[in-house]
Formats: C-alpha cells, structure tokens, sequence
C-alpha cells in the first residue's frame, strides 16, 4: 500500500505541475517518457531473466495462456455493457469503444477521436488512463480478491509495459510472463477491435 | 510495439546472465521502481497540461471512471472464473 500511495503522490504532482501556467517544454516532451517507458521495459525483461524456471513453465503452458487475453476481451466487454445501462445517455458503440482500449490510452484516444469526436476521444484517454492507475494502485486487492491473474487482466495491453513491474512485483515472474503475452494480443488487437467498433 | 518487445528480449538474457549478482538484482528492482514514479509524474503532466479534459472533467470523468472501474471489475471476473473453471491454478508454482 505504501508503495501505491507514492506512485500516486507522483501522478498528483505531475498533475499540479501539468495544470500550471508555465510547463517547462522538455517535461511536456513525449521523448523522455518514451525513453523512460525503454529503460522500464529492459529493466523489466531483466527481472524476467534472473528467474530461470519460467521458461520450463512457459513450455508447459502451450495454448492454455490465449484463454487469458480471450477472458479479458469477453469480460471488457461484459463491464461495457453493464456501463452503458449505468451511464444511459452514452451509446453502446462509444461504451464498448471507449472500453476496447484496454489500458492502450494513445491509440484507442487518437482512433476514437479521427472516427468519433474529441470529447469521447477524451473519454477515452481518461477512462483508459483510470483503468492503468486502477492496475498500478489496487493490484494488491485485485490479487487477494480476484486471484494472481486479475491484475493481468485488470492492466490490459498495459500488463506489458507500464503496469508489468507492478504486476511482477505483487505475483512472481511467472505471471509477468503470462503479462507480456496477454499485454501484447491486446496490444495488437486494440487498433482493429476500436476501428471496427467504431465503424 | 516492435521496440517495446525489443527492450524486454534484450533485457532478459543479460538478467539471465547477472541472476546470482545480489548487487544487480538488488539494483535493477530500484531502479524498476524510480522509472515507475517518472512514468506516473509524466502521465500526470499530460492530464494536468489538457484544457478539454480540465474544463469538463465532471461529466467526462465520471463517464471515464464508470466505463473503466467496470471494465476492470468484468475482465477480473471473466479471468477469475478462467481460472477456477478451466486453468484451475495451472500455471501457479508447484
């Protein structure tokens, strides 16, 4: 918990340094968290490699891990629909769309935006935005409620990249590894499953 | 995307290669954690630096919230049912 309760002090302050009136240039930069996001990841596929019995799992595993990124499409979906009848005044299109996203707020928010309108793009942006903080600040509930694999599924495309060091941390290696594959079917998947939603 | 994955095959030799040296490990899990708090500094620079999202945050955040809190709490559900019915704790360590 204290660990979440940090990396949310961070976002606060980003927030509060974001919304004042003079940014320096270099903070609103995409390259240094693009660079910070590289460092991240090559630090992250080093944690993978100080565990050397997961491969023997992976192997074991075969097929059985597609069901997961399967389950997290399905029960996207299933949250979508129980948002649309909660929320009413928004069609089920941009719900489902808006969810679809997985986590990947980048491209599902500059999608939604070309083939909707900007302010379900932001929509977008935000509710995937949320769905990544929800991963990195409640995986230890997720984990203790829903099982080792809720936060995977929780984290989306993301469970690759922004939200696999949380993950990592909070189940084992293991499942990091389950992350990344999972993570990277949605990754994939986002920009196809948003366009034809949307269209 | 083909950097991203990249990055982590790149990584995981070389973590292979260090997994005995407590001094790597040991600095590889702080240095995981620091990137994180940039990361999340970074995000919220994006958020706070956007007039649409700041000027009508009530409704688009209640919206986001909603769409993305049940999201989370379906997929949860859909993979934790996975589990139980099909995986049936397989890929825990025995």
């Amino acid at each position: 918990m204290k660990g979440s309760l940090i990396i949310l002090s961070f976002f606060i302050a980003g927030c509060i340094v974001g919304h004042m009136e003079s940014v320096p240039a270099w903070l609103l930069n995409d390259a240094l968290s693009t660079y910070t996001l590289y460092a991240l990841l090559f630090l992250v596929g080093m944690s993978i490699g100080f565990d050397t019995h997961c491969w023997q799992i992976l192997r074991q595993m075969h097929l059985k891990v597609l069901l997961v990124p399967i389950a997290v499409i399905a029960g996207t979906a299933a949250g979508s629909l129980v948002a649309w009848c909660i929320l009413a005044d928004m069609p089920l299109r941009d719900v489902l769309a808006v969810g679809a996203g997985f986590g990947y707020y980048s491209l599902s928010t500059v999608i939604i935006t070309n083939l909707g309108d900007p302010v379900l793009g932001s929509v977008a942006l935000l509710s995937n935005i949320i769905r990544e903080i929800i991963t990195l600040l409640c995986t230890p509930v997720l984990v203790r409620f829903f099982g080792k694999l809720a936060p995977v599924a929780s984290g989306g495309a993301t469970a690759m990249d922004t939200t696999l060091p949380i993950i990592v941390k909070f189940t084992s290696e293991r499942y990091g590894i389950i992350a990344v594959f999972s993570g990277m079917v949605l990754t994939i998947l986002v920009p196809f499953i948003v366009t034809f939603i949307m269209t | 995307m083909l950097i991203t994955v990249l990055c982590i095959l790149i990584g995981i030799p070389l973590g292979f290669l260090f997994r005995n040296n407590t001094r790597v490990v040991n600095t590889v899990n702080r240095l995981t954690m620091w990137s994180i708090y940039v990361l999340l500094f970074m995000l919220g620079i994006t958020t706070g630096s956007n007039e649409t999202i700041i000027t009508q945050l009530g409704t688009i955040g209640v919206q986001a919230a909603c769409i993305s809190g049940l999201c989370v709490l379906g997929s949860a559900c859909a993979v934790f049912l996975l589990d139980k019915l099909f995986l049936k704790g397989k890929f825990d360590e025995r």
